[in-house]
């Protein structure tokens, strides 16, 4: 009797342990969350190349540390390119903004003057005024909140840091994570799990590593092509089209947005033979996307209304602000896409 | 060390070269060698059923085949009309529900535990992402498969024989 009160004693003790591991596991994957789901985004995207080493006859470890070491120099000498670019162009940015201020004060009273002369009657404010004040709010807030900002770069920084790391574990050991959690289901839904985390993991990475292999061609060849006929800035553009172009059907207008604010403050003054030739780039870029890249990287799968994508948008913008917006869509895609083979398999299952 | 999760954390070494010893006697894993073995073994999934309980139902998709460390269990299947019949019993050291492996097709009967039942599943994503990997390894596998799959095609021709063969004697003498 003793013994067994006892027993009880350490089996409460034990599970008291595995309950504070439990929220210390939970704590640290609140903290961790999105450096967790970025380095889920980066296996997904690095799961093939791995693959493909192990097929070469590699071992596992050895094809993850020979990828790791390929990406660290790629990505090293495309550092050595891209951010002198940067910052020349931050510098060139900074240096002529007394002469963009100027530019965008005499777009602004020009097309001000335009809506006079076509309405006389109209009372138009003072357009350089009212975005002058906006401005000038926001840059005495970016000061005020400057130690901030530091703090935000310095964790982007670490997480930067941290993300290639737990990819590492995610490409090693991804399959044992996936095994631990099926130990879970009951025998009688065993073999319906198995299939199931089989198609919804398969949908979701290729649906992820096209978006991210479109989102790239896109930023790419934005820049190129924005290069090729002269415009500033070109490679913030590009990024910005890169990214924007996870939002179907509005990407391209966020991509062209900052491209047509370049031409407006442009020294050169605006001109109708600029804004073709940007036009003509984006299109260009529109049109490769559309008929061979998109197709190839992410397929037909997932076709979503024109109307669930403006709903999806709004309510993206309003919950997280940029971040949201971008991010709302593929979260769309990923929930239907794991709808549409849950629906699928649970029928077959005579479950629904 | 019954329930499965902790198991999975605590596992004792050994534990794993008596898989593999089990996995050598087993046809569908013929000519691998002891290295190919302990790459299966990394993929597959311990369950324990009780007496009684089912590990697939007739008609339900497919995920892969099992492989029996400890217990029986009876394959069985319905018949219009009748309650279902049992078609075999699989004994411990032996596997089952092969053809999965290939074809994500209907279970064509049910599995269910007779004995406290110790199972290694090893399903049908689990030989895809094999054949990603290592190449050799799952051709290996697919072609012991495929001989698995022949042999059994020749017995049922033969089978099928022996039932014209009676079929015909029984028409014959019904003619006489």
């Amino acid at each position: 009797m003793q013994r067994g009160a006892a027993n009880q004693i350490i089996r409460f003790g034990f599970y008291m342990l595995v309950a504070m591991v439990t929220v210390v596991i939970l704590y640290s994957i609140k903290i961790l969350f999105f450096p967790l789901v970025i380095a889920l985004l980066l296996k997904f995207l690095l799961q093939p190349a791995v693959n493909f080493l192990e097929t070469r006859g590699m071992r596992r470890l050895t094809a993850l540390t020979t990828l790791y070491l390929i990406i660290i120099i790629v990505a090293g000498a495309a550092l050595c390119v891209i951010i002198p670019l940067l910052i020349k162009e931050a510098r060139n940015f900074s240096a002529n903004l007394p002469l963009y201020e100027k530019m965008f004060e005499s777009a602004l009273c020009n097309i001000r003057e335009l809506i006079l002369q076509k309405f006389p009657s109209a009372t138009v404010p003072d357009l350089y005024a009212v975005v002058h004040g906006f401005f000038e709010k926001k840059s005495a807030h970016f000061i005020e909140s400057l130690p901030r900002y530091v703090s935000t770069a310095a964790s982007i920084l670490s997480i930067a840091a941290i993300v290639p790391v737990i990819a590492f574990f995610y490409l090693a050991d991804g399959h044992l994570i996936q095994k631990a959690l099926l130990r879970l289901a009951p025998n009688r839904y065993f073999e319906m799990f198995v299939l199931l985390s089989d198609k919804v993991l398969g949908a979701v990475q290729a649906f992820i590593r096209g978006q991210l292999i479109d989102a790239l061609s896109v930023g790419v060849m934005t820049s190129v092509g924005l290069a090729l006929i002269g415009m500033p800035y070109f490679l913030v553009i590009g990024i910005i089209a890169g990214l924007g172009n996870l939002i179907p059907y509005l990407g391209p207008v966020i991509g062209f947005i900052p491209a047509f604010v370049v031409l407006l403050v442009s020294p050169l003054g605006f001109s109708t033979i600029g804004l073709l030739k940007v036009l003509v780039v984006f299109v260009m870029v529109q049109f490769i996307e559309g008929t061979f890249i998109y197709p190839l990287a992410v397929g037909k799968s997932v076709n979503l209304h024109p109307l669930v994508v403006i709903i999806g948008v709004t309510i993206g913008g309003m919950l997280g602000g940029i971040v949201g917006m971008l991010i709302i869509i593929p979260i769309i895609c990923v929930v239907k896409v794991t709808l549409e083979v849950m629906y699928s398999y649970l029928k077959q299952y005579s479950i629904i | 060390m019954d329930n499965p999760v902790w198991s999975f954390f605590f596992r004792p070494p050994q534990e794993k070269m008596v898989n593999i010893e089990l996995m050598k006697e087993l046809p569908v894993f013929e000519s691998l060698t002891t290295g190919e073995l302990v790459q299966i073994e990394r993929v597959l999934h311990e369950r324990h059923y009780g007496p009684g309980e089912v590990v697939f139902n007739e008609g339900e998709p497919g995920a892969g085949l099992y492989i029996i460390k400890k217990g029986e269990i009876s394959i069985r299947k319905k018949i219009a009309g009748s309650n279902d019949i049992q078609l075999a019993v699989i004994p411990e050291r032996s596997f089952f529900g092969e053809l999965a492996l290939l074809d994500e097709i209907p279970r064509s009967a049910s599995a269910i535990a007779v004995t406290p039942t110790i199972l290694y599943g090893f399903s049908k994503p689990d030989l895809e992402h094999l054949l990603e990997r290592n190449q050799r390894l799952g051709i290996k596998i697919i072609l012991n498969l495929s001989k698995l799959v022949s042999r059994r095609l020749v017995k049922s021709n033969e089978n099928l024989e022996e039932v014209q063969a009676e079929l015909n004697r029984f028409k014959q003498k019904e003619a006489d």
